[in-house]
């Protein structure tokens, strides 16, 4: 399932191409982390994060990954979000304070689990980095149609906005 | 090296009448059936080796007494507030410094404190109130009245708890009401520079600035997650602020300084007697109390007590 991604703030300048280039550098971070921390069971589960950002992630694993959360469960993505909040300087994006939500469905009776929150990054050199997070996980009850349906809501909205705001 | 903050706390979720918002990032709210829920929180801030020390960063925050024309970095620094943050538990300690105590200036002999910054620039002021408390700031910040009250006007101000209604005829005669009061940019400058009419003097302005600061830190850790707060706050400092910090680096301490737990922030006023030396009025600094605050602050961020 592809992530949806969309700036909605920046505090500075920044050009189209460099804007597109931060929402797919931080998608690919949050990517990275999600899947291999709640939708496998890979060595490690924080790709992306600076090694400090990691070691913290490692005491917070219950929540940090889908260890705690989803025992041996088969797990899938139902919804994965994530905006961009950025600090601009001299026309580059120095900072990203992203707000993520990703939902998974889990086992034979499709039980919900959110996570959200925010993650915070900076670039290193080329590559986007996480150093800090605030993030909650839990059990949700199941609505099955809701997703699709706000879904749609949601990109009958973005169609009707003006195109201050990038998406990929 | 390598600094870490980790804490992981639990928040549960109220309901009422059969129906619970929960905010999803930019996607409007849904509404879900009514449960109590409770809610794993998991934060943490990597400042990396901003930080000098194991888990405790240290500022030297500075009000210069510049005044327009004049270098910022070159005359007196008339608010000095020692900070220390806790990254690893969101504790945080303020110094305050009597701007008058006299104290050996590196490289000028002795002299009230703030002139160290006329002296020697912020290196040398930032020396100068390290050997006082004990601990050497990784970092001073410096700041003019102007560019003060742009700051606090770009968070959309702050409220401060004022133990006494007071009232100075020369920077605030309309005065300040006792209680939780509102401050902006300009009333903020004021309830910082205030001294006539406070009964502590110096030392109870001292004291005010410490509520600026506090009720700065708490406004941060209230609307971080408002769209575009944090970035504002950090382009803020980069224009009205003087340091050597990257936009990256202030970025990532912004977060640190966001996640500072408002509960857990201590401060002390270092306190002191009066003398004349060399015809100058000064303050005698309370040399052991600033050890002993400084002792107290530069592992844990807190200070047991005044």
């Amino acid at each position: 399932m592809r992530t949806k991604a969309k700036v909605i703030e920046i505090t500075g300048d920044l050009s189209k191409n460099e804007r597109q280039r931060v929402v797919k550098g931080v998608t690919r971070v949050v990517d990275g982390w999600w899947d291999a921390a709640y939708l496998s069971r890979a060595d490690n589960p924080f790709p992306g994060f600076t090694p400090g950002a990691a070691k913290l992630a490692r005491g917070d694993a219950d929540i940090m990954t889908g260890r705690g959360l989803l025992d041996d469960a088969d797990v899938a993505a139902t919804r994965r979000r994530v905006t961009l909040d950025v600090l601009a300087a001299k026309k580059r994006a120095v900072g990203v304070t992203a707000g993520v939500l990703l939902v998974l469905e889990a086992g034979d009776d499709a039980k919900r689990y959110v996570v959200r929150g925010t993650v915070e990054l900076e670039r290193d050199k080329a590559e986007w980095r996480i150093f800090g997070y605030r993030i909650s996980a839990g059990p949700e009850p199941a609505a099955p149609d809701r997703d699709k349906k706000n879904d749609n809501q949601d990109d009958e909205k973005n169609k009707a906005r003006p195109s201050k705001e990038d998406k990929s | 090296m390598t600094v870490v903050r980790r804490a992981l706390r639990s928040a549960v979720l109220a309901v009422i009448l059969g129906a619970a918002l929960v905010a999803v990032p930019d996607s409007g709210v849904h509404p879900m059936e009514s449960a109590l829920v409770k809610v794993e929180v998991a934060e943490g801030v990597d400042v990396g080796d901003l930080a000098h020390g194991e888990d405790v960063i240290t500022f030297l925050a500075v009000g210069s007494d510049a005044r327009p024309g004049e270098d910022m970095l070159r005359t007196r620094g008339d608010a000095l507030h020692m900070i220390f943050v806790n990254t690893k538990t969101g504790a945080a300690a303020d110094i305050g410094i009597p701007r008058d105590s006299y104290v050996p200036i590196p490289g000028a002999g002795s002299d009230r404190i703030n002139a160290a910054l006329y002296y020697g620039g912020p290196d040398a002021l930032g020396q100068a109130v390290g050997n006082l408390v004990g601990v050497q700031p990784d970092y001073v910040f410096v700041t003019r009245f102007l560019y003060f009250q742009h700051m606090v006007k770009s968070i959309g101000g702050i409220t401060v708890d004022n133990p006494r209604a007071f009232s100075d005829e020369y920077m605030w005669p309309q005065g300040f009401k006792a209680g939780k009061i509102r401050l902006s940019g300009l009333t903020a400058l004021k309830f910082a520079r205030a001294r006539k009419g406070l009964p502590g003097g110096d030392f109870d302005r001292s004291a005010n600035q410490s509520r600026i600061l506090a009720g700065i830190q708490r406004e941060i850790h209230e609307h971080q997650d408002d769209k575009g707060f944090i970035a504002k706050g950090v382009l803020s400092v980069m224009e009205n602020l003087h340091t050597d910090l990257a936009p990256s680096e202030l970025f990532r301490i912004a977060h640190a300084i966001a996640d500072v737990d408002p509960a857990k922030v201590t401060s002390c006023v270092v306190q002191g007697g009066f003398a004349t030396i060399g015809g100058a009025s000064v303050v005698t600094p309370d040399t052991a109390a600033a050890q002993r605050y400084g002792d107290d602050a530069r592992n844990d961020a807190t200070i047991k007590s005044c």
